[in-house]
């Protein structure tokens, strides 16, 4: 009876350790974010973001005026500043243009056709924020039907925040740059006086709220609070998106390379209102 | 049913809602489907098997509507109904007991999460964020969790809706 006993137990835990096995082997499969959504995840996704945002309506409606009532106390403060700024608009407007005229020989010299200028804006609402606290995703009231496609960058008015990486028909989740996920590289740039140093952002530190740039491809000295931008090469992000400013410089542990801290002005914790660079 | 429902999809809905109101580097992370599950078992008066369907269910909810994970949530809810099931077998249903078991599912479920995460390879290790995680959550699910049980208590005596104790 007792050596049955044995066996029987022996057997559960071969069941559990295979199912744990399993199910770890799946898991793997299911997190990674390449994974596209199947059509009834799409549906049941749609179907209950469409009443979460129904229901949330009030509450977004209280917090909106709430928003605006502490903007208005700020009106007259922002109202000299526009004036300011508005002084300063006709002759930007003719710098722009004849920047423009040079852009478009430019381009056209060296056959570059990812810019910025040719990104259409589709902007979008924020419907949940990390939910699941790991993923550093949020999801946005606008999917494939309204054109939004996996892999399109997301900014605010502040610069880059993500991309988009799943999308089902009316809502999409975007993969926020504040995830330590180690194979969110991108191919950036920072802005000096006469020049452009090329690098790699390869990470995020969530201590100091700042991004990792290295392989920096040029030992000139980089002032801090230089612009990054992003540099077009790749598939994903335009050429000229805003990054963040250069916070701090130190050197690799051999004193070769240096590593570049950027820190970003967007407010992640707080995204309301997103913009998507849609492709023309 | 008539407590389960409604508290199942306040909670479940809340989450999201929350989410939205409150910044996510704040103390006060909402995780009120999960208090929700404390909440509702002992109104299946001790239907188990029908406890852990709906749990299944709302967890399978959970990973398309909001972590875009299949089959993650519904077998992590799965494992944390078991503990509640396992929990009430020791602790009487009331408000101090409630309260302990939402701390308790709380930091399972977020070192359960962490685990399967890191054994994956979605993350690296960084205790720091996991200790975060947990703190952040406690907070605001267990305020949650008393407003929720004083609420259900009360409608359940009123309406003398059988739970068990």
């Amino acid at each position: 009876m007792k050596k049955r006993k044995k066996i029987e137990i022996k057997y559960i835990i071969l069941i559990v350790l295979l199912v744990i096995a399993i199910f770890l082997g799946f898991a793997t499969k299911i997190v990674h974010d390449e994974r596209p959504l199947n059509p009834i995840e799409k549906a049941i996704k749609d179907s209950v973001l469409f009443v979460q945002k129904i229901v949330a309506s009030p509450v977004n409606g209280i917090k909106n005026m709430m928003k605006e009532n502490q903007e208005k106390k700020d009106l007259y403060n922002k109202y000299k500043e526009l004036e300011e700024k508005v002084k300063k608009v006709n002759i930007l407007e003719s710098e722009k243009a004849e920047l423009k005229l040079e852009l478009e020989s430019m381009k056209k010299t060296l056959e570059l056709n990812k810019t910025l200028s040719e990104a259409e804006y589709l902007n979008a609402t924020v419907i949940n924020r990390d939910i699941g606290f790991w993923y550093d995703t949020i999801t946005i009231d606008k999917g494939s039907k309204n054109g939004v496609k996996e892999n399109m960058p997301v900014i605010v008015s502040e610069g880059l925040i993500g991309k988009v990486i799943k999308t089902s028909n009316f809502n999409s989740t975007v993969k926020l740059m504040t995830t330590t996920d180690s194979s969110n590289k991108i191919s950036i740039k920072i802005a000096l006086e006469d020049k452009y140093i090329y690098g790699l952002l390869s990470g995020y530190n969530p201590e100091n709220k700042t991004y990792i740039v290295e392989g920096i491809s040029d030992n000139s000295t980089i002032p801090i609070g230089s612009i990054v931008t992003t540099t077009g090469m790749g598939d994903t992000f335009p050429s000229g998106i805003i990054v963040g400013k250069v916070k701090n410089i130190t050197t690799d542990n051999f004193d070769l390379a240096k590593i570049i801290e950027v820190e970003s002005e967007v407010n992640f914790e707080a995204l309301d209102f997103v913009t998507i660079l849609k492709r023309k | 049913m008539s407590i389960i429902i409604p508290v199942a999809i306040i909670s479940f809905l809340l989450d999201s809602i929350l989410s939205n109101l409150i910044n996510t580097n704040s103390m006060l992370l909402p995780l009120c489907t999960i208090v929700s599950l404390i909440i509702i078992y002992p109104y299946f008066n001790k239907n188990d098997i029908s406890y852990l369907k709906w749990i299944a269910i709302i967890g399978l909810l959970y990973d398309i509507a909001y972590t875009d994970t299949f089959l993650l949530n519904c077998f992590l809810f799965t494992i944390l109904a078991l503990m509640v099931k396992g929990l009430n077998f020791f602790l009487s249903n009331n408000l101090l007991n409630t309260l302990i078991m939402t701390a308790i599912l709380i930091i399972s479920y977020r070192i359960l999460t962490y685990i399967i995460l890191l054994i994956i390879g979605y993350l690296d290790w960084n205790g720091m964020l996991l200790l975060k995680s947990i703190y952040s959550s406690l907070i605001l699910n267990l305020i949650y969790a008393t407003l929720i049980f004083l609420i259900t208590d009360l409608i359940s005596r009123r309406h003398k809706i059988r739970k068990a104790e």
